[in-house]
């Protein structure tokens, strides 16, 4: 059976996206996301030192096959955001953008205001718009209705690897939406991501708990196996929950009955 | 004349287009970098079209790793 995930008319076999901030080098990043078997990948904006612009070309450690999805990450507003997508769209050739406006640097969260403007205004211009968000159910659907082509709610803040910590809130925007769902910040283990995945998310953001693992390519495997595992989880219908013991063997006391068969002999 | 590079002054020649300006940094064809005059966005294909004034503002980007 066909289980791609559809954004923006693209299908993507795999529900794993990696980001490639914080690894120890480039070439380990490469082989980290070949590892994954990611098929989209985000990148960052830095303003350009005039004085030595002879750093690494970031492209050439991204498989050609990635989708890439550049970030508006250090904007502080709407404005200053679309100002981002279109510095991306320039340096790259391609509408997909991760929108994100934290303006705060302590906790890194997403202003939701200044988010939902700049997705308004970078639909209209074209964008295929993912955008960084609180895991605010009502939030999620003004999103959706104004285009965006993904939501994406934090499990908990950007970098800490604490995993889902607003469960009862991510449960109400994949129940709601009608745009897939993928689970961007906070995932801090492979359990965190397969959790996520058996809850009904159609794909997790992973970079933080890949890039600064001890092996970040053994590391990135985990994560896509754990992915898998989640889905199929999903997909196969868990079971219930119950408070009470739920007898797996059947319970026919044969040792009474036995007992009693020699007492009888 | 000066233009503001990524805010530092800069001494461009008075004819200087943005393509011009962007070789002169070292910006190879195929990188990923995207430039702006104030907060136009200008295309690759317009920068050698676009001629710099005295006091302009240019801000020059390149795709880096991030999350």
């Amino acid at each position: 059976m066909n289980d791609n995930l559809v954004i923006a008319g693209r299908e993507f076999s795999s529900r794993l996206f990696i980001g490639t901030g914080k690894f120890p080098s480039n070439e380990v990043m490469r082989q980290a996301i070949l590892a994954s078997g990611s098929q989209m990948v985000t990148t960052a904006l830095k303003r350009l030192n005039t004085e030595d612009s002879g750093s690494e070309n970031i492209l050439d450690f991204i498989p050609k096959e990635c989708v890439l999805l550049p970030n508006t990450s250090g904007v502080r507003n709407a404005e200053e955001a679309i100002f981002a997508a279109k510095m991306n769209r320039a340096a790259l050739g391609t509408e997909w953008l991760k929108l994100e406006i934290h303006p705060d640097p302590k906790y890194l969260l997403p202003d939701t205001r200044e988010t939902l403007k700049a997705t308004e205004e970078l639909v209209k211009l074209g964008f295929k718009v993912l955008p960084y968000v609180q895991a605010d159910p009502v939030a999620c659907k003004q999103l959706e209705e104004m285009g965006a082509a993904t939501v994406m709610p934090l499990a908990s803040p950007i970098g800490t690897n604490k995993g889902i910590k607003n469960e009862e809130m991510l449960r109400i925007i994949i129940e709601q939406s009608n745009i897939p769902v993928v689970i961007d910040a906070g995932i801090g283990a492979p359990s965190h991501a397969a959790y996520a995945m058996e809850l009904g998310a159609d794909a997790c953001l992973i970079n933080t708990a890949i890039a600064i693992a001890g092996d970040p390519v053994k590391m990135a495997e985990a994560f896509a196996f754990s992915i898998k595992a989640g889905r199929m989880a999903y997909l196969s219908g868990l079971g219930c929950v119950s408070n009470l013991a739920v007898a797996t063997s059947p319970l026919t006391a044969f040792l009474e009955e036995e007992q009693n068969s020699i007492d009888n002999a | 004349m000066i233009v503001l590079v990524n805010g530092k002054n800069t001494d461009v020649p008075s004819n200087c287009t943005l393509e011009k300006l962007c070789e002169t940094i070292g910006i190879k064809a195929n990188e990923p970098v995207a430039a702006a005059v104030g907060t136009d966005v200008i295309d690759r294909n317009m920068w050698n079209a676009t001629l710099l004034k005295d006091g302009d503002n240019i801000t020059i980007i390149r795709a880096t790793c991030g999350g």
